[in-house]
Order: C-alpha cells, then structure tokens, then sequence
C-alpha cells in the first residue's frame, strides 16, 4: 500500500497556497504540522480528492488518483475539522447514512455501528439528534464515522480538538493500531500532542514541506539549523517546531 | 446606530432560519388566498350593511392592505415569540447583556428586524394576489393602501410584539397582552378614534358611496347571492397621511417604555445555559479500553445500494409527524371528492416542503459534501439518485390522476418533472433552498384561491 505525491502546486486566485509537495506514505501515522494558514487543510483536501490539485501528480498504489479518484476513495475516511454531520438526524443515523455513501450495507453497518460508539464511550447517546450534543461528542461521533468502514488511508483534520486527554490518548492509541494496515495523515496544532503517537512529521511552512522526517529527527535537525548542541527537551521540541514552521 | 443593520440583519435571518417559516408563509398566503376572493370565487369576506365592493382592481387594492393587517395581527405573535429564547439558545443573547448599547438600542434593532420580516411577507402576499387576479396593472396606484394602511401598521405592531416577547417570560401573559392588544384595535370606539387597522377608512368609503350602510361590518365567508354590490372607481388614497403616521411615534414611545422597564440579567436563570445535552450525554461512561474490530466489511458501489442510501436520507428528512400528516392527508385525498380531493394534495405537499432544505440542500446547508465528494460512487450517480424524491412526488399526486385520460395523467407528471428540476437545479447551483421553498409555497398555496398560479393537477 503507498500514497505518493509528485510536485504538488495549488493556487487559489493566484495565491500559492501548496507549493511543490512531494511525499511518499507508506503504512504508519503521519503528523502535519504548520502555523494556521500553512497549509495543512488544503493538503488534506488534495490528498483526499476533495480539491484537484493545479500540478502535479497522486498516486495509490501506483493508480493516478487526480484522473480516476474513485480508485482510492473507495478505501478511504475522512473527517473534515467541522465535523461534517446532519444536525438533524441520530447519531446512528449519520453513521447509517455516511456508512452506506462509503459503499457499507445497512446489514453490515448495524453490525459494527454499536462497536465503534462503544469504542468511542458514546453509545449511550445512539438515539440522540447530533444538535443536542456537546462539541466533544459530537468529534467522537465524527471520529466513531471516519472509523467505521475500516479505511485504508484515513485522514483526519484536528481530529481532537474537542475530547478531553484521556479520550486523546485513547483514540491516538487506536490509530497508532490502525496504521499497521492503513495510512493515517493527522493535522494539528499541537505537536506534544501527537509526538508520542505519529510514525512521521511533516512540518509545512507557507505551503511548502520545511521538515519530513521521524520525530527523532526533528530536534537534532532544528538544533543544527540553529547552530546549537542538540538537546532533546521539551523546550527544544518546541524550538524545533517554531524553527521550521515560522 | 452603526450597529443597526448588523444586529437586525442576525434578527432577521433567524426569522427566516425558523424551523416555521414556511408553514408560516404557507398559512399568510392560504388565509391571503381565502380573505381576499378572486374575481371568479362565489363568495365574498367582508361586507359593510349588506354591501360589499364589485371585484376589481380598486377594490383589491382597497381590501388586500386591510386583510393583510387582520391577518398579521392574527400570526405577529407567532411568528415574533421565543425569539429571545431562540437567542439564548444561539448564545448571542451574551451579547445583549454585555452590550454598551442602551436598551432602547438594542429593543429597536430587533422592531426593525421584525418589521422587515414582516413587511417583506406582507409585500409577498400583495404582489402574488395582484398577480393571481388582474394581468394588467398599475402596479403604483395599487401600491398606495398598502403603504398607508399596512407599513405604519406593521411598524407599530412589530414595536408591540418585540416588547411583550422581551419584557414577559411568562407564555399565558403574553398571550393575555397580546389577543387585548388585538381587541383594543379591532374596538369599535378605538377604530373610530385613532383606525389604526385601516379598516375604518374603507367602511368610510361604502358610507361615501352609499349613506344608507350602517356602521357594522362583517368578516367572513357569505355567498355573493346573499349581498349587493359597489362598484369603486377610486383607490384609498392618504388625504390625511398623519392618521396614520403617528403610529411610528407611538411605537417608538412603546419601545421607550419597554426599555426603562426591561431588566436584562432578568429571567436568564436555566435559560442561558449551555443547550441541554441529550439526557443519555449527561452521565458518560468512564473512558476504558475499548477495541473496535470491524466485521464483514464488504463494499459495494452502485446505484441500486446509493438509492438505499438516498432512500434512508429521505426517510429521514421529514419529522415522524410531518410524514404521519402527510400520511393521513393523502389517504383523505382518495376519499375526498372534488376540489376537497385537489387541496389535500396540495396540502401535502406544502407538509414535505423540509425535504427541499433536509435532502435536496441539505449536504450545502450542512457542510457534509464532502462525504459525497469523496464517496465511491460516481458523482453522476448522485444526481440520478435525486429523482427519488420525483418518484414521491408521482406517488402524491395519484390520488388527482385523470385514470380516464393517460394524456392528461401524463400531462400532470410532466409538470411535476418540471417542478422537481427546477428544484433540483436550483438548489445545486446556488446551494440554497430558501428561494425554491418560498416559490413552492405560493404554488401549492394558491390551490386554496382556487386559481393556482402554476396549475400542475
């Protein structure tokens, strides 16, 4: 299984917003990093076929996915940073209802949906409308419908914004038993959040790749940039961070 | 008051994003439909002795304002109350406790909001009953009573309702205020004192015509047969625009009082609060190691499992009681007979009228586009699945097919295609559903004038 992507370019009224991406995933969990505006949502747009890119080329498993995207949605979830539910419906009926757009049978959804609310902690709340619940839960269940089809590659957009650290921990630990199978590309803010949990950071910096390495390599990289001993602290993480995304 | 358009602009469009909107549209243009007959109609609704005017443009023009002020007075409430809670609810209600304005500021953003919102429907309705009735105009002319008697009106009864929904919590109060605020200006002394519904002044005018009409008049439905008419030749036109305009003093008075009165902090205690979780949310479960293991997962990507999905959305797109009544209308439909048969069919549609905002607009409205986008099915499948809500509408109109005649059964179905495209066309192309739903709404509203602007069955 391998994602990769070939000089990447994406313009909006002729502002660069992605500048010459290049990437090849592999199975694992990827962090991306970047100050807001950097970039990251609209990487995860091309990435996921949402938005087509003005340059370059994506491959799936050696398929063009800019000319046939359907070759890979079919393996794929995603979960937008609004969440992306019916405000309206269940939370059972929002998973029934994206479940079977992502090619499910509503046999075969009725089977795994208490599963992955239960995973969650939130089947207690199967039969609630969506508009009732908290911002936490409603991410939960957001992240119970990304989880549900068993995806391939799955992109998740400030997946945890909303839960609290246990439930964080929780989830990224889920992921971390995904990516054994499956690609997983995970935006954030927050880089002590994911350090733990993420196989790969790549770090944008106005729409280009300023850091993609292990998160090992980070520190002693950022540290060498700046011409100081490298010193693998908590401060220096975060040096780390300011000194390729800023 | 630079923050005047801001504030009212955000009272406005919660008017509009009401769940009731287009039930109350759909009831303003019924009741405008039913009070203000027809040329053709059989009947007539409203008579002063035993007169009523001859059925043409003066006399529409005349009586439509006048109706329109019964009508608001009938629905202002409605349509006004909760709206402090509804603001509570959207936690911008904040905003008003913190804000520097003054409450007179603050109360007036909203009367302006309620008066658009009110105006705008009230315009709807003059314009659409111009069009149903009379196919040239002077559109000027005709306009003219209805600034005069229904733009004062609606500003002073915008004033009256912001401030009962603001100023008393208590839902029996503010039904008490607002039915004594109805009587008060229906009242015989108060009309001929101040006439502040208009309907004074055109009673005035059948006493000009004919001295013989006494000083009673009559809402309701009688049968022509039974009454004489006055032909006008004139419309109402404002010698006296003061009688009128005082109103907006008056209700800027109102307001003034209001505002001393009106405690902000007041009544804000379990209403403020964050919206109720669901009860099952209150009490999570501790967080534990769980394990999902997904099991027989087996995909399939054609038009027959995306109808099964679009079928389930659907399903889903109507309230359990909205799909119970429009249930039991169609069922009475094959009962009814006649015109009777022809308005539960309409009125069937105008109870599905969420499925243009909940399943043809709801992926723009929600944001939730992006799980077609990146779905497994072809886009084009998307677009045929749609047709599902056609075949529902064929399934509708069932009771209304000529059986004798394929041609005219056909005919029908057509003009629904027709309907359902442009539906569809317009709520992908602009992302919306406002302007389709109003549009409908006037369609199958005026099934009920018995001249529908879009005949379809």
């Amino acid at each position: 299984m391998s994602l990769s992507l070939n000089n990447i370019t994406y313009k909006i009224n002729n502002k660069t917003i992605l500048q010459n991406i290049s990437l090849s995933l592999d199975k694992g969990v990827y962090g991306i990093l970047g100050l807001n505006g950097a970039g990251k949502t609209t990487l995860l747009n091309v990435i996921s076929t949402l938005t087509k890119p003005e340059k370059g080329s994506l491959h799936y498993n050696n398929a063009d996915i800019v000319k046939t995207p359907l070759v890979m949605r079919k393996d794929l979830s995603y979960m937008p940073q609004n969440f992306g539910l019916i405000p309206d419906l269940s939370v059972t009926q929002n998973l029934m209802y994206f479940g079977m757009l992502k090619g499910l049978s509503s046999k075969t959804l009725k089977k795994n949906i208490p599963g992955v609310l239960e995973f969650f902690n939130i089947l207690h709340t199967k039969d609630a409308p969506v508009k009732n619940l908290s911002g936490g839960t409603q991410q939960r269940v957001a992240l119970a419908l990304a989880l549900v089809n068993d995806p391939k590659v799955l992109i998740l957009d400030e997946p945890t914004s909303a839960l609290d650290p246990i439930e964080r921990i929780n989830f990224y630990e889920r992921i971390k038993e995904m990516s054994a199978h499956a690609i997983v590309l995970v935006s954030s803010h927050n880089i002590y959040e994911i350090e733990k949990f993420v196989d790969h950071i790549i770090i944008l910096k106005n729409g280009q790749i300023s850091f993609s390495d292990t998160v090992d390599r980070l520190v002693p990289e950022a540290m060498a940039g700046l011409g100081e001993p490298g010193r693998n602290t908590t401060l220096n993480l975060e040096k780390a961070f300011e000194y390729f995304a800023k | 008051m630079k923050a005047l358009p801001l504030i009212s602009l955000y009272n406005l469009r919660l008017f509009f994003k009401h769940t009731y909107f287009k039930y109350i549209l759909a009831v303003i243009m019924i009741l405008g439909f039913f009070m203000i007959p027809n040329p053709k109609s059989d009947y007539v609704t409203f008579t002063v002795g035993n007169y009523t005017g001859t059925s043409n443009l003066v006399w529409i023009s005349n009586l439509t304002p006048v109706y329109i002020n019964a009508i608001f007075a009938l629905l202002s409430l409605f349509i006004s109350q909760n709206l402090k809670n509804k603001e509570m609810a959207d936690h911008t209600y904040i905003n008003f406790r913190l804000s520097v304005k003054s409450n007179f500021q603050l109360l007036m953003y909203r009367v302006f909001s309620l008066f658009l919102y009110l105006t705008l429907l009230a315009f709807i309705l003059e314009i659409i009953i111009l069009f149903i009735n009379y196919q040239s105009y002077n559109l000027g002319l005709y306009l003219i009573p209805f600034l005069y008697f229904t733009i004062p009106y609606l500003f002073f009864l915008s004033a009256v309702c912001t401030v009962i929904d603001y100023l008393v919590d208590l839902k029996f109060l503010k039904y008490v205020l607002y039915f004594g605020f109805i009587i008060f200006v229906y009242n015989t002394s108060i009309r001929h004192l101040l006439d502040i519904t208009g309907i004074q002044e055109l009673m005035d005018n059948f006493l000009q015509v004919n001295a013989k009409n006494n000083d009673s008049f009559i809402l309701g439905k009688i049968k022509n047969k039974e009454v004489q008419y006055i032909r006008f030749q004139h419309f109402i036109t404002p010698k006296k625009w003061l009688d009128k305009l005082y109103l907006f003093p008056v209700a800027f008075i109102i307001v003034l009082g209001a505002a001393l009165l009106f405690k902000r902090y007041a009544g804000i205690k379990n209403k403020e609060q964050n919206q109720a979780p669901a009860k099952s949310e209150a009490k999570p479960l501790p967080a534990k190691q769980n394990v999902y293991l997904p099991q027989h997962m087996v995909y399939s990507f054609n038009l027959i499992s995306l109808l099964k999905a679009e079928f389930f959305l659907l399903g889903h797109s109507l309230s359990r009681n909205l799909r119970l009544t429009a249930f039991v209308l169609w069922i009475l439909a094959f009962v009814a007979q006649g015109n009777i048969r022809i308005l539960l069919v309409a009125a069937v549609f105008i109870t599905i009228l969420p499925l243009n905002q909940n399943y043809l607009a709801g992926k723009y409205t929600n944001n939730t586009l992006y799980a077609e986008k990146i779905s497994g099915y072809p886009p084009v499948l998307f677009v045929w699945s749609k047709f599902l809500l056609f075949l529902v509408y064929v399934v509708i109109v069932i009771p209304v097919l000529d059986y004798s005649s394929l041609e005219a059964s056909l005919f029908i179905i057509t003009k629904l295609l027709f309907l359902f495209l442009f539906q569809l066309a317009y709520t992908t192309f602009v992302k919306d559903y406002l302007m389709v739903e109003i549009i409908m709404i006037i369609i199958f509203s005026s099934y009920f004038s018995g001249v529908p602007v879009y005949e379809i069955f």
